[in-house]
């Protein structure tokens, strides 16, 4: 008799799956048919490991077939093309094509100044591309194809450095000929010297048009490694987020400023402190942006500091204390998306109307999600991945 | 020009001794076992003719008038035996001698020949490989390189001589393996002098601790131990050692010692010098095609030492010494090209060792040791420009500084006084108790006028403070005439430290950190068995619960990126051990040694640096569990020719469940621990020939091989796992030549024979093919 239900209950089991895999169309895809079009980057020891995965489709991602670099290689997407700098501060650009299956194949390299820590990529067509060396105060023009260097922009020395010799660019953004180059002024890499500090540079000629500084509290302008950090609404207004020295400096803050569409100027009559913010679910508020995404709307989407969870000095098994939110940069509001609380080692994208969030939770390493249309927030992992997450991408196609 | 003196200096010396007559020569065997001795005086009565026996008991006196003598042949520990002689001029006259050991008076303790001791520390219960240094002090090798060779052994270096190395032992590594000298705790805070600094002509053996350390050493560590034994000089003893190598690589090195025997006193001085330019080539890890030729590796590392004995006081011996320090070091870039920061360091020594067999009891030996050195260290890091390796200059980035964000101008002061005491009862013939208590007072005043501009405060408010004791019982017994012995130890440590707990939150704010303060009490505990099953065949099982402290720096960080961590706890291990020896030494005194040991060790609370991607700092992070086997074959194949072959496998498990403080599982758990190597061995062969060019000389050849199998850097969780440590194969080949019954040597060798690019930490290329010649000359004594 036992032995008969449960032949009964795995036919009906059965007959379920065949039923939902044949006729519900949202339902997950087959993870063989599904191609990989997201890109992931985890963190496990001394080393990251990047791959692709399908999607949300598998529940399990491993680095089976992950590109191994050393720690935290930073990672560009532009189009068909993904570049690494596979040494933290290191001298390598390396760019892969990623093909129609999502596959990764090395396709060129360029070596930059020895311990020159590329930092961001702008790729302006096929044959124009800028990259940022933090810690040798250059840009760098190169054709992204070819990955050959065409051109130095030398920033180094006391024109545009405060106190020492390299104002530490961050940051590229294009708007028209002009390119924004954030500046972090650091003198030892997490700390800025107060100030949101900004270049402005004619691409058409490689000069510096101007230095702009706005000194309203803010400091250490972008953020090494994310793109993300400097972006344009669809009025062509630039936003630039400054992370007010990551907490270590009392009375720097983090936030936005804006240069309005038309101006190469800071707009005097609008910045944004994050610690200004009142977030409900959120005690004390948070202090920085760790990572972002510009989703449109004048509504940004990150991951935050909240200090009253932050251990002093850190408590690097028991911390937490990242949270996801949502601002409106006009409003000025924010509101936490109840995910739970993740180490700082994560990231945010857009992906099928979705927020996909990859934490590192108590309960769950993995991508979480937000539907931006419902609300509907997942409390655990839909795909598990392998390590800490440090970069999350769809593909751009 | 000094090379040149030193080496006429060398040649005459050896040269001038050497004047023809009749001659004595043979063997010195024990009696008991009949293994040559070594290290035994032999000298011509009513003469100042004399010789000591070499490592194959060989010994040889020339230059004897015709006459009637007697010949005496003596070893401490050993009776003396004298034997008569009548000689003519050229005649060569051969006598055995067969010396039998003795009990000293005052106590039931052995005093045992140099090769009996390393065979009784080999006997010893616990896990232990014995190196006898004064089998390989003519060769022009480095104290590293001899520890390479053994089984359960590697060293992971940077680069040349002088570069940053860590010894790995059954796959602990760097601070989990504890260091002694003379079984005193080696503790350089900044890592300023390493025992590979220390010429093997002043080693007289190396013990290397694999998975239990005795507790009647004091210190901390997970299991794996080095104790490098000091020589000794019983008798008026003077060497001389010059050796030179590729890359510009020198040592000078000499020791000096004058007995008075009637007032009991014992003078001696010693030193060395070394120079290494290390200027090899290597291709860059990082930039594909980029040939870098060293040119700032330079290093200098400088040591005298005076030292006066007294043997006639109440004390058997005291003795004082003097040691100074010096030391230099240029920092060569791998990644970016440095050519001007260096650190360097000085030390001022005060020791004193006190030792007493009978003290206040029949049974009962006392010995006591006090150091008092005082260092400075300073990093010198003021250039104001950078370079590329092509060659361009341009400014520092930071402004001042090639390192990192800031100059650095460091004038440290480190005081690290030690004590030891130990105390040994000997109950009965087969019982003893052991006491030992090591106690530690070390203070770290940092001075850096470019950091406190940087910082904002000034850093000197910033002193550290430990203050350790560990407290060590062993007793050890004996049952079925000594077949069976068993040694249980216990240890006690007591740590306490002061630092500051760096307010991260705070910083630019001017203010100092505040103070805060550490203290770790815990118990250890070994056990050791062995069983002589013949006389041929023993068994050793033994397991300890280890401990190792958290170092300062581990607990208040480096006050700029490293966050303090003082919550953080011990790390700890469960070692277990089994072996398996067989040792036979047959009528023609050939020796067949074979030796298996298989071990278990489960690590827990490991201290890892981690971080938030910010910040860094230590946490107790892992567990891991090490298998593994070490196997070692050495054998006398004939009467010239001996070989030796070892492997060691060594399998490390991450065994972490889940991630801490989640219920995330842990994605490593199961994998092997990245960064360390797991199978390994050596083999090597020697050949001696006696007499080949002459009368009183030996002739050896050898050739030794190692591998290393390639090992990753990260965890092995991909398919295309690129970050890797590559398999590396070396052989080295050499010649030594001894004349003057093994009182001039000259030796050269060729390292890396084939000039394969090895490495054996990740992105750090080690030199290629090395040429090196090494002269040495005792002049007189033993």
């Amino acid at each position: 008799m036992i032995k008969r239900n449960y032949g009964f209950i795995a036919f009906l089991a059965a007959t379920l799956i065949l039923f939902i895999a044949c006729n519900d169309e949202s339902s997950p895809m087959d993870p063989s048919d599904a191609v990989n079009d997201i890109i992931l980057s985890t963190t496990l020891g001394s080393s990251s490991f990047i791959s692709t995965i399908p999607g949300l489709s598998q529940e399990n991602v491993d680095n089976t077939e992950a590109i191994e670099t050393t720690f935290y290689a930073y990672l560009f997407v532009h189009e068909d093309w993904l570049f690494t700098c596979p040494n933290l501060s290191g001298d390598i650009v390396e760019k892969y094509n990623i093909d129609e299956d999502g596959n990764l194949t090395l396709s060129g390299s360029m070596v930059t100044n020895q311990a020159s820590y590329p930092s961001d990529i702008l790729v302006i067509n096929d044959t124009k591309a800028y990259l940022t060396l933090h810690y040798a105060g250059q840009i760098v023009e190169f054709n992204p194809t070819t990955m050959e260097q065409t051109a130095v922009i030398d920033l180094s020395g006391p024109d545009y450095a405060v106190e020492d010799n390299n104002p530490d660019p961050t940051n590229l953004l294009l708007r028209g000929n002009t390119l924004f180059v954030g500046l972090a002024q650091s003198p030892d890499g997490v700390t800025g010297h107060p100030g949101v500090h900004l270049l402005t540079i004619d691409i058409t000629s490689n000069t510096v048009q101007d230095y702009i500084i706005d000194e309203r509290g803010g400091s250490y302008c972008g953020r090494t490694g994310d793109q993300s950090f400097f972006f344009m609404d669809e009025n062509e207004n630039i936003y630039v987020s400054f992370v007010g020295s990551w907490g270590f400096v009392p009375g720097q803050r983090a936030g936005f400023l804006r240069i309005n569409a038309g101006t190469t100027e800071f707009d005097p009559n609008y910045i944004l402190y994050l610690d200004e913010l009142t977030i409900a679910n959120v005690d004390g508020g948070i202090n920085y942006f760790n990572q972002i995404q510009y989703a449109g709307n004048n509504t940004v989407y990150g991951i935050a500091n909240v200090p009253a969870l932050a251990s002093n000095p850190p408590d690097f098994i028991n911390d937490r204390p990242g949270a996801i939110i949502k601002v409106d940069l006009v409003a000025k509001s924010a509101e936490r998306i109840m995910f739970p609380y993740s180490k700082l080692l994560a990231d945010v994208a857009l992906y099928d109307n979705k927020l996909l969030a990859a934490l590192s939770t108590t309960t769950g390493i993995g991508i979480y999600t937000y539907d931006l249309s419902t609300g509907e927030t997942s409390q655990s992992p839909l795909v598990n991945i392998q390590g800490d997450p440090l970069f999350l991408s769809p593909m751009n196609r | 020009m000094l090379k040149n003196i030193l080496l006429f200096i060398v040649f005459a010396v050896g040269f001038i001794s050497a004047s023809p007559s009749g001659e004595v020569h043979g063997i010195i065997l024990t009696a008991k076992t009949g293994e040559p001795l070594e290290g035994v005086n032999v000298s011509i009565e009513g003469t100042v003719l004399g010789a000591a026996s070499d490592a194959d008991g060989y010994y040889r006196i020339v230059g004897i008038p015709a006459g009637e003598y007697t010949v005496s042949a003596y070893l401490v520990g050993y009776e003396e035996s004298q034997q008569t002689i009548e000689i003519r001029v050229d005649q060569s006259i051969k006598l055995t001698f067969h010396l039998r050991q003795t009990v000293l008076s005052s106590s039931s303790v052995l005093v045992l020949g140099h090769r009996e001791e390393i065979e009784a520390v080999r006997k010893q219960p616990f896990s232990v490989s014995v190196i006898d240094a004064q089998a390989v002090q003519a060769r022009a090798i480095d104290l590293n390189e001899v520890l390479s060779r053994a089984a359960g052994v590697q060293l992971r270096q940077a680069g040349g001589t002088g570069s940053e190395s860590r010894i790995s032992i059954r796959g602990l590594e760097g601070k989990q393996v504890q260091v002694f000298i003379d079984g005193r705790p080696l503790n350089t805070p900044d890592g300023t002098f390493g025992i590979n600094d220390i010429p093997l002509i002043f080693i007289k053996r190396i013990e290397v601790y694999k998975g239990i350390i005795p507790a009647r050493f004091g210190g901390n560590g997970l299991g794996g131990a080095i104790n490098v034994v000091m020589n000794e000089y019983e008798t008026d003893y003077l060497d001389l050692g010059l050796s030179r190598q590729s890359f510009n690589t020198n040592n000078i090195s000499t020791v000096f010692v004058k007995n008075f025997p009637a007032p009991g006193i014992k003078v001696g001085a010693g030193g060395w010098f070394t120079f290494a330019e290390n200027n090899y080539t290597m291709a860059s890890p990082f930039q594909p095609g980029l040939e870098i030729n060293r040119d700032h590796d330079a290093f200098t590392s400088v040591v005298g030492a005076v030292s006066l004995s007294f043997s006639k006081l109440w004390f058997d011996e005291i003795e004082l010494e003097m040691p100074i320090l010096y030391g230099k070091k240029e920092l060569q870039g791998v990644q970016q090209n440095i050519q001007h920061a260096q650190s360097k360091y000085q030390a001022y020594v005060g020791a004193l060792a006190m030792d007493k067999t009978g003290f206040f009891h029949e049974n009962l030996d006392f010995n006591y040791s006090l150091i008092l050195p005082l260092g400075y260290s300073q990093m010198v890091d003021t250039s104001r420009y950078r370079y590329t390796f092509q060659g361009e200059r341009f400014l520092s980035p930071s402004g001042i500084g090639e390192l990192g964000f800031s100059g650095q101008n460091s004038d440290n002061r480190i005081f690290e006084g030690s004590q030891r005491i130990n105390l040994n009862l000997d109950k009965s013939s087969t019982q003893s108790y052991n006491l030992n208590l090591s106690s530690r007072y070390s203070t770290f005043s940092p001075e850096d006028p470019l950091q406190n501009e940087y910082l904002g405060y000034d850093i000197s408010q910033q002193k550290s403070k430990i203050v350790s004791n560990t407290l060590g019982l062993t007793h050890e017994i004996s049952f079925l005439g000594g077949r069976l012995a068993n040694v249980v130890g216990g240890k006690h440590y007591a740590f306490y430290s002061e630092g500051y707990e760096s307010d991260i939150y705070g910083s630019g704010s001017g203010q100092p950190p505040a103070k805060t303060s550490n203290f770790v009490g815990e118990f250890g505990f070994n056990n050791g068995i062995r069983l002589r099953l013949n006389e041929q065949i023993m068994l050793k099982f033994s397991y300890e619960r280890a401990l190792r402290l958290p170092t300062a720096n581990e607990l208040y960080g480096d006050g700029i990126f490293l966050q303090p961590s003082p919550d953080i706890k011990p790390e700890s291990s469960h070692n277990f051990h089994a072996g398996f020896l067989f040792d036979k030494l047959d009528s023609h005194y050939r020796r067949f040694q074979i030796e298996v040991n298989g071990f278990y060790m489960r690590l827990n609370d490991m201290i890892q640096l981690t971080g938030n991607g910010i910040t860094n700092g230590y946490v107790n992070l892992g567990e891991t569990r090490i298998v593994g086997a070490d196997a070692e074959i050495k054998a006398d194949v004939t009467n010239n020719l001996y070989a030796y072959l070892n492997a060691t496998y060594q399998d490390s498990r991450d065994i972490l469940e889940f991630l801490p403080a989640t219920s995330v599982p842990n994605p490593t758990e199961g994998l092997r621990v990245p960064n360390i190597p797991w199978l390994f061995g050596n083999l090597g062969v020697e050949y001696t020939f006696r007499e080949l060019f002459g009368d009183n000389q030996k002739t050896k050849v050898y050739l030794e091989s190692s591998y290393v199998e390639e090992f990753f850097y990260g965890w092995e969780v991909s398919n295309n796992q690129n970050l890797r440590i590559p398999s590396s194969t070396e052989h080295t080949a050499g010649l030594e030549f001894s004349f003057n019954a093994n009182t001039f040597f000259v030796s050269a060798e060729i390292k890396n024979l084939t000039n394969e690019r090895t490495y054996n930490i990740f992105n750090n290329p080690l030199p290629g093919r090395i040429f090196a010649i090494k002269l040495r000359r005792t002049i007189f004594g033993k």
